[in-house]
């Protein structure tokens, strides 16, 4: 079997091949952890030991991908570049090309879609089809935006069409736990939060609305923090985090899988004190209830933003997006 | 207790560190092939997780080693690779580049002496 047909080969065989690649990766993990045990490491040191040896492994996965086709392709576009130019001369060369170009294509394609199944990863909460983005639309620039804390509680006051709603601010935060400072996504959140995600820990509880209600210095943080962080998951419990002058006390950890917003890790109880109605702060999100489409959503936010233009003279009007 | 300073593969002789690693013991595993090289140069060459498996593969579609799988002795499932006819060729032609290589880089840095 020549190079070219073994290529092909196991690029048809794409899923089959990345199965077994991971089952490679995981024996491989599954081996060294051993040793390190034989060595006298404990458990948890060994599982990260062992994940930390073996290094980025998607990362690792898309390289032995590449060796399959993308670095091929590349070769083969270079050939074409060069070997058009004698196309018009020789005929036979003419078909050949033609045909290996239509490799390419196709090779291109599956390619996107293993990227799209491995790298984007599927939502992990429950029903994302009902869950839906609350924005401010800008009428003057026709631009959608963030909420302010005055709009908020009105657009999600009863009669609602959402189950459940939160507002949530954050972004990359400096947090410092157990000496080790990192750059954390931290998020602000509301009481609706959990309900709007369905979320149940995986370990201790959710930010009760009490807690919510005296601004508690709790927070909730992922598996994947937890582990990283204090070994596992249980010893997360109790630990103290530090961002900037406040200290927070971890009462709960979420499912590694859930990650909301895209890089969250660690989430805690909002002062939501802001009742201005000019500058949008606030993203905002909402569970539908279970009969309501988004369309009909959007008609009632339409009202509550007309009635706000009415009521307050301003150049706003709310909407949503799913 | 391993050896303290762990030296990466030089850039280009993976492949080969592979490829004669599989020659001479037969028939391995990824990560046998990794602790082979690892005691075989007396604890100094770690190979890089990370390298290794896209190595394996660029080697497999090469066509110089093909992978079965069979089972560990603890009744893991693992792919055991063999060394070709074509992999063996070309194990003799790298190797003789690399020390030709490496004698002229021996003669720079050691002039011999007077």
């Amino acid at each position: 079997m020549g190079e070219t047909l073994r290529r092909i080969w196991y690029w048809l065989r794409t899923t089959r091949e990345q199965a077994r690649l991971d089952e490679e990766m995981r024996l491989h993990i599954a081996l060294r952890a051993d040793q390190l045990e034989r060595d006298g490491m404990t458990q948890a040191e060994v599982a990260k030991a062992a994940r930390y040896k073996f290094g980025n492994q998607l990362q690792m996965r898309e390289r032995s991908r590449e060796m399959w086709i993308s670095r091929w392709m590349e070769d083969m576009f270079r050939d074409l570049r060069i070997g058009s130019r004698r196309l018009t001369r020789s005929p036979g060369f003419t078909v050949v090309a033609v045909l290996t170009l239509a490799l390419g294509i196709g090779a291109n394609t599956a390619i996107f879609s293993v990227v799209r199944a491995v790298l984007l990863e599927p939502l992990t909460y429950k029903e994302p089809d009902r869950i839906v983005a609350v924005q401010t639309l800008w009428t003057k620039t026709n631009r959608p935006g963030n909420v302010s804390g005055g709009d908020y509680s009105d657009l999600v006051a009863e009669p609602s069409p959402f189950t459940a709603a939160t507002r949530y601010i954050g972004g990359e935060l400096p947090i410092e736990t157990g000496g080790q400072a990192e750059f954390v996504g931290a998020y602000r959140i509301d009481l609706g939060f959990a309900d709007v995600f369905q979320l149940k820990p995986v370990v201790g509880q959710l930010i009760t609305p009490e807690e919510f209600k005296t601004k508690a210095a709790v927070a909730l943080v992922s598996e994947s923090f937890a582990v990283r962080h204090f070994g596992e998951r249980n010893r997360a419990m109790g630990q103290t985090l530090h961002f900037e002058e406040s200290a927070m006390s971890i009462v709960g950890v979420l499912p590694a899988a859930f990650r909301f917003p895209p890089k969250a890790e660690l989430w805690f109880p909002m002062a939501w004190g802001s009742t201005n109605r000019t500058s949008g702060y606030y993203k905002a999100v909402a569970l539908l209830k279970p009969d309501v489409t988004a369309e009909a959503a959007r008609a009632h936010l339409s009202t509550v933003g007309s009635r706000f233009r009415r009521h307050f003279h301003r150049r706003t009007r709310t909407n949503h997006l799913p | 207790m391993r050896a303290e300073h762990r030296s990466s593969i030089p850039q280009g002789t993976l492949d080969m560190l592979i490829l004669e690693t599989v020659a001479s013991g037969g028939v391995m595993h990824g990560f046998q092939i990794a602790e082979s090289i690892f005691a075989t140069s007396d604890d100094v060459l770690r190979v890089e997780e990370g390298s290794l498996y896209p190595a394996l593969q660029r080697l497999l579609v090469k066509g110089f080693l093909v992978g079965k799988w069979g089972k560990t002795p603890d009744n893991r499932r693992a792919r055991y690779y063999r060394l070709t006819a074509a992999g063996r060729k070309h194990l003799g032609l790298e190797v003789a580049e690399y020390l030709r290589v490496n004698r002229a880089i021996a003669r720079i840095i050691q002039p011999a002496e007077s």
